[in-house]
């Protein structure tokens, strides 16, 4: 377990690093900057800022002194915001994102895994089909669609919740954004812990168990559990990610001082080091994930357990 | 249900989609940019012919949607065929030689993985401007990443198949093992993962067109539809009701014949 971390960290660093060369690079080619506005500067002012910047040095240069702050813990100065640095937008953003998303991942997991077990159970009976059909539904259903619409039938039409907002940190203001942003993950888990638990409900593991007069629910914690929890750490990686990173349209319809917002607003105006640190955080969040998953699989499966120590 | 049951039903109502989105926008005697101006923003009624109502300049809703299903589905339909190739390529190639190619192309995933889609999609749009063609890269260029790993892992279970180290044994050349051996047996999984990869295109697309980096007014899909639908939501709520239930009925369709055909053809897959 030891070795799979150093692992991780030492091709994680890499990985990084080719991650923030190739967003440094793909930001920097695209056309136009962050100084070319509507209302144009005076080309003095606008040298002058290039210069505040360091924009007018060469880009090998800059690149390297962003990877230096970097290695610092320093992302920069916001090139739009003024007076803002991007690490202290991200420590101000990252909480309400992390909040926010944690929330989404652990009601999908819950919905997820126990409509999927509960389900898996039910095969073929009038449950089954409900929860399945509407598993369905919400794999069908991205945050851009609920999101209007649980505001419009929950705080507009019902008034149970409140439109948006976040200033007075109610809990209440949560339930709307949280619901709009697990509901399509929950629907994933749901299809793929059921489908993980009816092959292993069919295993001849299950009959000797059962046969042995193991309890009912010894039989689902210890025996089926596991096995189809297992499938699920591999899509959970990147899905957790996606919604610890901060999801702009859920951000945006309610209200939430959130990350979302920093790519697009960010690659829009040009603002390389908001986009960058974004970047950033997204890339250690997904390796960071993968790696709970991975180690979430070593504690599910004894297998993997002795083939990595074999190795 | 049985899986073929599934399979069909999920076929049939895919089937009535593609043929609505042919050739629903000829079934009403409104065109796609025609302006009624006696009902703008009209709730769905038989008697003005406006099925699923229309927007508030007066566009039918009905013909603009099945305009956008089109657009939306032939989007993710390309940008899977380019995924599909690209991620067969790299993985078959990782696959077989191993070694340090297998390393460098799976990090280069491991890094396409960490790099945000929208971010890929933002960029290109800035550069090239914002239309479909972009759309289709930038959906591809994330399509891909789930295709290699797959069809590597794939292609290293194949290669220690008794039937292939046979082939190897006989003195059979490397290339021809590969071809004739590994390639038709890849096929199967490629196919059902490509089932499963066209939902979330569609998800994608319809995402970025919803952010606006997508495909551009006054084109439909089902993306900017939806957007158009939330702003209007209050007053007409038909304009997101109705690309919204088709969204659901088609990622629904995919997915449901995505997942039947992988239990059917490619369990370990």
């Amino acid at each position: 377990m030891l070795s799979l971390i150093l692992k991780r960290l030492l091709t994680g660093v890499p990985t990084v690093l080719a991650v923030v060369t190739l967003a440094f690079l793909m930001v920097r080619l695209a056309p136009g900057g962050p100084f070319d506005d509507e209302q144009r500067l005076p080309p003095t002012v606008k040298a002058n800022l290039d210069h505040a910047f360091g924009l007018d040095r060469p880009l090998a240069e800059q690149y390297l002194r962003y990877l230096n702050g970097l290695a610092h813990g320093d992302l920069g100065p916001s090139l739009r915001l003024r007076d803002r640095r991007v690490a202290d937008l991200v420590r101000q953003g990252l909480p309400v994102s992390l909040t926010l998303g944690g929330l989404a991942v652990l009601v999908a997991l819950a919905v997820g895994i126990a409509g999927g077990l509960s389900s898996a159970l039910a095969r073929g009976r009038a449950w089954d089909r409900c929860v399945t059909a509407a598993s369905i539904v919400a794999v069908a259903l991205p945050p851009y669609v609920t999101a209007p619409l649980l505001v419009w039938i929950f705080a507009v039409t019902l008034g149970w919740c409140p439109v948006a907002g976040w200033e007075a940190h109610r809990p209440l203001d949560l339930v709307l954004p949280v619901i709009a942003l697990a509901l399509p993950t929950a629907g994933s888990v749901l299809r793929i812990v059921r489908a993980a638990a009816l092959d292993v409900l069919d295993s001849p593991v299950i009959w000797a168990a059962r046969a042995r007069g193991v309890s009912a629910l010894r039989l689902l914690v210890l025996y089926v559990l596991p096995p189809a929890l297992s499938p699920v750490l591999a899509y959970f990686g990147g899905a957790a990610a996606a919604l610890l990173g901060g999801s702009l349209v859920v951000e945006t319809v309610f209200g939430l001082p959130g990350m979302g917002r920093f790519l697009v607003e960010g690659a829009l105006n040009r603002d390389y080091t908001l986009v960058l640190g974004k970047v950033v955080v997204y890339a250690v969040l997904v390796l960071a994930l993968n790696l709970v998953a991975d180690l979430g699989a070593l504690a599910l499966d004894p297998r993997q357990r002795e083939r990595g120590a074999r190795t | 249900m049985t899986s073929r049951a599934r399979i069909r039903a999920a076929g049939v109502l895919l089937g009535v989609l593609t043929l609505l989105a042919l050739i629903g926008p000829l079934l009403s005697p409104w065109g796609p940019a025609t302006l009624d101006w006696d009902h703008p923003a009209a709730a769905p009624s038989a008697v003005a012919q406006h099925w699923f109502g229309t927007d508030t300049l007066g566009r039918d809703v009905f013909v603009r949607c099945w305009l956008g299903v089109r657009v939306s589905l032939s989007i993710a339909v390309l940008a899977a065929a380019a995924g599909l190739l690209i991620g067969t390529l790299t993985g078959a190639l990782a696959g077989t030689l191993g070694g340090w190619v297998d390393a460098l192309l799976m990090r280069l995933v491991d890094v396409g993985y960490a790099l945000p889609v929208v971010l890929v999609a933002l960029l290109l749009s800035v550069a090239w401007g914002r239309g479909t063609g972009t759309l289709v890269v930038a959906a591809g260029t994330v399509g891909w990443l789930a295709t290699a790993r797959m069809v590597r892992a794939e292609t290293r279970r194949l290669r220690d198949a008794p039937y292939v180290e046979a082939a190897r044994l006989i003195g059979v050349a490397p290339v021809t093992v590969f071809l004739r051996h590994v390639w038709p047996n890849l096929m199967g999984p490629v196919l059902v993962h490509a089932t499963l990869t066209v939902p979330s295109l569609v998800v994608l697309e319809s995402f970025l067109s919803f952010l606006g980096l997508g495909v551009q007014e006054p084109a439909a899909s089902l993306g900017n539809l939806l957007h158009d639908g939330a702003r209007e939501m209050e007053r007409a709520p038909w304009l997101l009701v109705a690309p919204a239930a088709l969204l659901v009925l088609a990622l629904s369709a995919l997915t449901v014949l995505g997942e039947s055909l992988r239990d059917r053809y490619a369990r370990d897959a």
